[in-house]
């Protein structure tokens, strides 16, 4: 840049020499711009690690500025529980009767379940374990929908593990900090999740593309798929622990079925994070198949109570 | 009165001139925080571009190119979307914004607005076209319309708000 002049000779020389200065920066800007554009695509982890280290010197201050603000979700969200008492009661007391009989079969099932899974042993999932985190930060934006945590490294997060609100996957961690880590909403468009329709067990892919409701990919041609039925996780990529529900399908028009998703993306405060790893494909590759599952299922093979 | 050092006024000046850029930077702050409302994710890149347009209108020497390229930087490493993509739309805004000063400085408010309908409708194309060559599909542009609108309706509010701030950064 030009230094302040002191002549007058000098300013009606430095005037236009600034112009172009000004001018050269704004095109060296927009330059370097559309090099970090490009470094992005071609160098995303160099990038994403860049922006990780960035976040985390952001993630303190997020935390405590959004402390006050969880206070006061929760503040309302008690006036209005206060307010609706009386019909919440009277809807949970349906859901109760509604719920005793379901209890009477799942105890019959889960009895059941158990004596033929002695009878056959098979591979046991591990169970995951389980990281509670914060919403700090309701980033995203136009074309990305993705949410801050409060936990990182140091409180187990790795990339790719599962994320749940409530009762309903919503979406993955896809870059971790040692205090923070971002967590990739299944609406986002580069969100890919192995899912199974429920009933049917058709496996698809639901996809996000930045609309409230991802699409079902990769369904098979043949596969009859109606509104209302519900879509689970099939823990295909190993990652993701099974059975997790998803959504439910809101419309299937020209074979493009779309899910409603069972978060509520406004109300996502707190997250459970889900330490899961299923045995990885090439472990049973390498012990040959039922002798290496047998291993690894007999610690934990005992029946739930 | 007392009489104030130079340097006193020398460092209040330089304090003054980085207002526009700190008060950018805690409404995006302010902006990411979870409220836990529908749409909250659009604000803060609504409010770095009506904050950047508003000072690139009003006291462009003090929004350069390189404020609005840093806060475009802070919005895009936030986001978590493309890196670079706001620190270009930005950088673009303010080429706009300054340089139809003319045209939008010291008219009625409702030109100020349109303006700003105009630049941010740029702003919106630029964002969608980019964005979708770098996924490499054709992104719902839906979203974009609504955060246009969004920005549009809450452009005089955010506007009154920076211009109850501007006498801060007037120079002693």
């Amino acid at each position: 840049m030009a230094k302040g002049p002191r002549l007058t000779t000098l300013s009606k020389v430095a005037a236009p020499a600034r112009g172009v200065a000004q001018r050269f920066g704004l095109l060296l800007l927009m330059t370097a711009a559309v090099a970090l554009l490009v470094l992005g695509k071609t160098h995303g982890d160099a990038v994403r690690h860049l922006r990780v280290m960035a976040v985390e010197a952001v993630a303190p201050l997020l935390e405590v500025l959004s402390a006050p603000v969880s206070s006061a979700r929760h503040a309302i969200s008690e006036i209005e529980n206060f307010w609706y008492t009386n019909r919440d009661n009277q809807a949970l007391r349906t859901q109760v009767e509604l719920l005793a009989k379901w209890q009477t079969i799942a105890r019959n099932l889960e009895r059941e379940n158990a004596s033929l899974r002695t009878l056959v042993n098979p591979a046991h999932d591990p169970a995951p374990m389980f990281i509670s985190a914060r919403v700090i930060g309701d980033t995203g934006g136009l074309f990305v929908q993705s949410a801050l945590l409060n936990a990182g490294r140091r409180d187990g997060v790795e990339p790719g593990l599962a994320v749940t609100a409530g009762l309903g996957l919503a979406g993955r961690v896809v870059e971790v900090g040692q205090r923070s880590s971002r967590l990739l909403l299944l609406i986002d468009l580069n969100s890919r999740v192995p899912v199974v329709v429920e009933q049917s067990r058709h496996r698809a892919v639901l996809a996000g593309d930045n609309s409230s409701r991802p699409r079902l990919t990769f369904l098979p041609a043949n596969a009859k798929v109606n509104a209302g039925d519900r879509v689970v996780t099939s823990g295909h990529a190993g990652v993701f622990p099974p059975g997790l529900p998803v959504g439910i399908i809101s419309s299937v028009t020209d074979g493009e079925a779309r899910i409603q998703p069972f978060v509520d993306w406004a109300r996502l405060e707190y997250v459970t994070v889900l330490r899961y790893r299923a045995i990885p494909a090439a472990d049973i590759a390498h012990k040959g198949g039922a002798s290496g599952r047998a291993k690894k299922s007999l610690p934990d093979a005992a029946p739930p109570p | 009165m007392r009489p104030v050092s130079p340097l006193t006024i020398k460092v209040t000046n330089i304090a003054r001139a980085g207002i526009p850029f700190a008060i950018t930077v805690l409404l995006i702050l302010a902006a990411i925080l979870p409220y836990g409302l529908p749409k909250s994710s659009l604000a803060a890149p609504v409010l770095a571009l009506i904050s950047v347009y508003y000072w690139s209108v009003f006291r462009p020497e003090l929004m350069p190119a390189g404020a609005a390229f840093l806060l475009g930087l802070m919005v895009d490493v936030l986001s978590g979307g493309p890196p670079g993509l706001n620190a270009l739309v930005l950088i673009l805004v303010h080429w706009a914004a300054s340089g139809q000063r003319r045209a939008l400085a010291g008219k009625s408010f409702a030109v100020g607005w349109l303006g700003y309908l105009l630049i941010a409708a740029g702003a919106a194309v630029i964002n969608w076209l980019v964005a979708s060559l770098f996924h490499a599909t054709v992104i719902e542009p839906v979203p974009l319309l609504v955060s246009h609108a969004i920005g549009t309706a809450a452009y005089p509010l955010v506007a009154i708000f920076l211009a109850r701030m501007q006498p801060l950064t007037q120079p002693a």
